[in-house]
């Protein structure tokens, strides 16, 4: 596969801090990549050096083979993209807004911008004025416009917010079917890893200005996941823990108040339960623990950088 | 350039579709239709007087002047009286109160023979000096010994004679306008040609100058009344030729300067080409006010006025309110340069701007035609080297307006540059509305003028603004006439205003460019 979009060695400040630390990456064809990281770790600053809004200290973007800097237009042209929230000219109609749009680019004829309409479905909506749409028609007018004029790179900066459930899984089929049916490099950014599992092929994870890794989705799934935890509530807590002390003392994480926290497969668990029971201890629930993605995350990333 | 073309195409879409643009420039055409409507109800009333004769105020108004002269005068009578007795012998308060009682008599016959004949002293300038000069002289031949005491007798008799013979003359006057008003006016003019010529202490070539003003005094004589308007500019020409004569300007004791008489040359062409032409005879009769001429500039620097505001609003929010809207986001991602995207902004507020002012044009021309076409149709009239040329009314008014529009521009760039600079709406718009009323009121009240002499005036940018007295020098010269304004005030050169208003409009442009290029949107 060929690197469509290519990041090396970005950095940018913001008066003295330092928002971005030697940033690189690269995007493919025909892949949903995904950006991963916590709120102000530089998803945004970064999706926007590519987009011109920012211009870099330093490093270099290149986009099918042309650098941003020395072909700024040609680069222009192969992207498309929602920065933030889409923003569009409020007094006018939808369509207006598409095809004042679809006028900066070469060669979008009127059945183009047709065809984007109802992929994003919004037919019957798009000659109203925009300031009468929802968040979420918003969100996929903005894609629409980011479509319209058949861009090899589509970057979206956290394109699921403020739909609905049923939206985002639309969103993301939407986005699937055109990374690998029409071969297009989705580049998408989120801070949450549930989302990207079931979107992205890869991921790229960033933290406080610096890029932490970039993995396929299913290694770092794999990575995180496979450790189960069992709540085991009762009021007799010492109790449990001098019965499992001689058998699985390693196995014991915490013990507090109200439960104990023991780290069990399927079969462990079986054997514990049988073992309280002969022991004659009480207690009210035993309850299954999954490892969430987003602690796993956390883990990752080390707590996240938005509080800093 | 296609892709340009497009853009520039989104920006006018966006600018037509603001509300703001509707409603401002709706309200330039009931501003303007409105304020026809006003000056044209005051016209009517204006012409609806009659001012041959007075009214009762004025007449009232006269009766009490008498009655004050009236006391006065028995306290002089009294006071003589004293004097005569013996009580006081100074002579020279004598000869004091004998002038003061000639005044104070000639005064009171002449106010008589106003009251007496209901005569608008206010609006018929000549035949108000005849009935002053008759009832001074009368009151002069009356105490004629006592005032002019110890003069030899020779002297004696042909000053008394002289005053007689004028007197005379100026009684056959008022006597013949009882009858008939356009041949007592020319009886008046021919006692003053007569004088003039026997005259011998002017030139010859003075005498001509004053003559000519006479002839052209007949020649407008209508019914005995010649407006206050054309009286006015008959004598300012004749005054300007008589400085042009004598090499020496009204105001100063010191010789013109070549300047100065190119300039005097072209006023008197200028001047001579108004009366003859008879643009006069269509202003209203005894339009004291001006308002007539004036309607045209009145509607243009009013609709000017908004068009102003509505274009200072529209580029002081073009930058600005993108960005605080986000919207600024589908330009930016658009496969065009930012320096394009500038420029596309640039020429859409530009043809926006001369759009406005072409519905600017439509809108003065029409509402004149409907309301004022018989007062305002008159064709400007400039004078090059000493010719006077007439410039078509509809090609004037559309250059007027056109010269506004470069007040507009400058206004509309300054607000551009703010924009993007601050990116700021409120601050950008509210500082060029203040900028421009800022400049209204220096302009209008000559106040550079009158604050200093230094040179460092000409740099102020409101002195290199309001070009239109600078393109048309002559427009102001009705009022010049009427003697209401002499055009005081212009500081700078045209050249120089437009060099000025050239660099300026460059570094604002620059300014703008380099900011919204160079700068992060965040």
């Amino acid at each position: 596969m060929d690197a469509i979009l290519k990041i090396e060695h970005l950095n940018k400040c913001f008066g003295k801090k330092k928002i971005l630390d030697d940033i690189s990456f690269e995007v493919y064809s025909g892949e949903v990549f995904g950006f991963l990281g916590p709120n102000g770790a530089g998803k945004t600053t970064t999706i926007k050096i590519v987009m011109g809004f920012l211009q870099a200290d330093s490093g270099k973007i290149t986009v099918d083979g042309y650098e941003l800097k020395k072909d700024y237009e040609k680069v222009m042209a192969r992207l498309g993209g929602i920065v933030e929230n889409p923003e569009m000219y409020k007094t006018l109609s939808g369509y207006t807004n598409l095809k004042m749009y679809a006028r900066l680019h070469d060669n979008v004829s009127e059945e183009r911008i047709n065809e984007v309409v109802e992929l994003v479905r919004l037919q019957k909506r798009i000659k109203n004025k925009v300031k009468t749409y929802s968040l979420g028609m918003k969100q996929r007018l903005g894609l629409a416009q980011a479509m319209v004029h058949k861009p090899k790179v589509l970057i979206l900066d956290e394109p699921t917010n403020g739909l609905d459930p049923a939206g985002i899984k639309e969103m993301r089929d939407i986005l699937r079917k055109l990374a690998h049916e029409e071969n297009i490099a989705v580049f998408v950014s989120s801070h949450m890893l549930s989302e990207m599992e079931l979107m992205c092929d890869r991921v790229g994870i960033i933290n406080n200005g610096k890029l932490i890794g970039v993995k396929k989705i299913d290694d770092l799934l794999h990575e995180v996941s496979g450790k189960v935890i069992y709540k085991i509530f009762s009021k007799e807590t010492k109790k449990i823990e001098d019965v499992l002390s001689t058998q699985y003392k390693e196995k014991i994480l915490s013990v507090k108040d109200e439960y104990v926290e023991i780290e069990a497969d399927d079969e462990l668990i079986t054997n514990i339960n049988f073992l309280l029971a002969q022991n004659m201890v009480h207690y009210t629930e035993i309850k299954r623990n999954e490892v969430s993605l987003e602690d796993a995350f956390i883990n990752i990333t080390g707590g996240g950088g938005a509080i800093e | 350039m296609n892709k340009f073309f497009g853009l520039y195409l989104n920006e006018m879409t966006k600018l037509s579709r603001k509300i703001i643009t509707i409603i401002l420039l709706a309200v330039m055409i009931i501003s303007v239709i409105g304020i026809g409507i006003l000056f044209k109800v005051e016209l009517e009333y204006y012409n609806s007087n009659d001012y041959n004769t007075m009214n009762s105020s004025d007449m009232s108004m006269l009766e009490e002047r008498k009655k004050a002269y009236e006391i006065e005068l028995d306290g002089i009578k009294s006071q003589i009286e004293g004097i005569e007795n013996g009580e006081n012998e100074d002579e020279v308060s004598k000869f004091k109160l004998y002038n003061q009682l000639i005044n104070i008599e000639g005064e009171i016959t002449y106010l008589d023979y106003a009251i007496e004949n209901n005569l608008n002293i206010y609006t018929n300038l000549w035949i108000d000096s005849v009935m002053r000069n008759y009832s001074y002289a009368a009151a002069e031949i009356k105490y004629f010994e006592k005032v002019n005491e110890g003069y030899e007798k020779e002297e004696y008799e042909a000053t008394l004679k002289e005053v007689k013979a004028s007197s005379e003359k100026d009684l056959k006057v008022l006597n013949k306008y009882k009858e008939d008003k356009a041949a007592a006016l020319n009886l008046y003019l021919d006692y003053q040609d007569a004088e003039i010529k026997s005259n011998k202490d002017i030139s010859k070539e003075m005498a001509e100058i004053q003559l000519e003003s006479n002839e052209l005094k007949r020649q407008y004589n209508q019914n005995g009344e010649i407006s206050t308007y054309l009286n006015n500019s008959i004598e300012k020409l004749k005054s300007n030729k008589i400085s042009l004569l004598n090499n020496q300007s009204d105001e100063n004791d010191r010789p013109l300067t070549h300047d100065e008489r190119e300039e005097l040359i072209n006023k008197i062409a200028v001047q001579e080409h108004y009366i003859k032409s008879g643009a006069y005879l269509t202003q209203s009769k005894n339009d004291d006010s001006g308002v007539s001429s004036q309607i045209i500039s009145i509607f243009i620097s009013f609709s000017g006025f908004f068009v102003s505001i509505l274009m200072i609003i529209l580029a002081g929010s073009t930058i600005s309110s993108e960005v605080s809207t986000g919207s600024i986001k589908s330009l930016i991602i658009s496969p065009l340069k930012r320096h394009k995207i500038y420029t596309a902004k640039i020429l859409s507020l530009t043809t926006f701007a001369l759009f406005s002012l072409i519905i600017m044009y439509i809108t003065i021309i029409i509402t004149n035609q409907a309301l004022f076409s018989e007062y305002t149709i008159t064709p400007y009239i400039g004078a090059v080297n000493g010719k006077a040329y007439e410039l078509n009314f509809y090609l004037h008014t559309f250059l007027l307006v056109l010269i506004k529009g470069i007040d507009v521009f400058v206004f509309m760039m300054f607000a551009m540059m703010l924009s993007t600079v601050t990116r700021n709406t409120s601050a950008s718009v509210g500082i060029s509305i203040a900028g421009f009323f800022g400049g209204l009121i220096i302009s209008s009240s000559q106040m550079l003028y009158f604050i200093s002499k230094g040179e460092w005036r000409k740099f102020i940018p409101f002195a290199n603004l309001y070009l239109e007295d600078k393109f048309f020098p002559y427009s102001s010269l009705t009022e010049e006439m009427s003697g209401y304004y002499d055009n005081v005030g212009q500081i700078t050169s045209l050249n120089f205003s437009l060099i000025y208003i050239a660099v300026l409009l460059v570094c604002m442009v620059y300014t703008g460019y380099e900011s919204f290029i160079k700068r992060d949107i965040k």
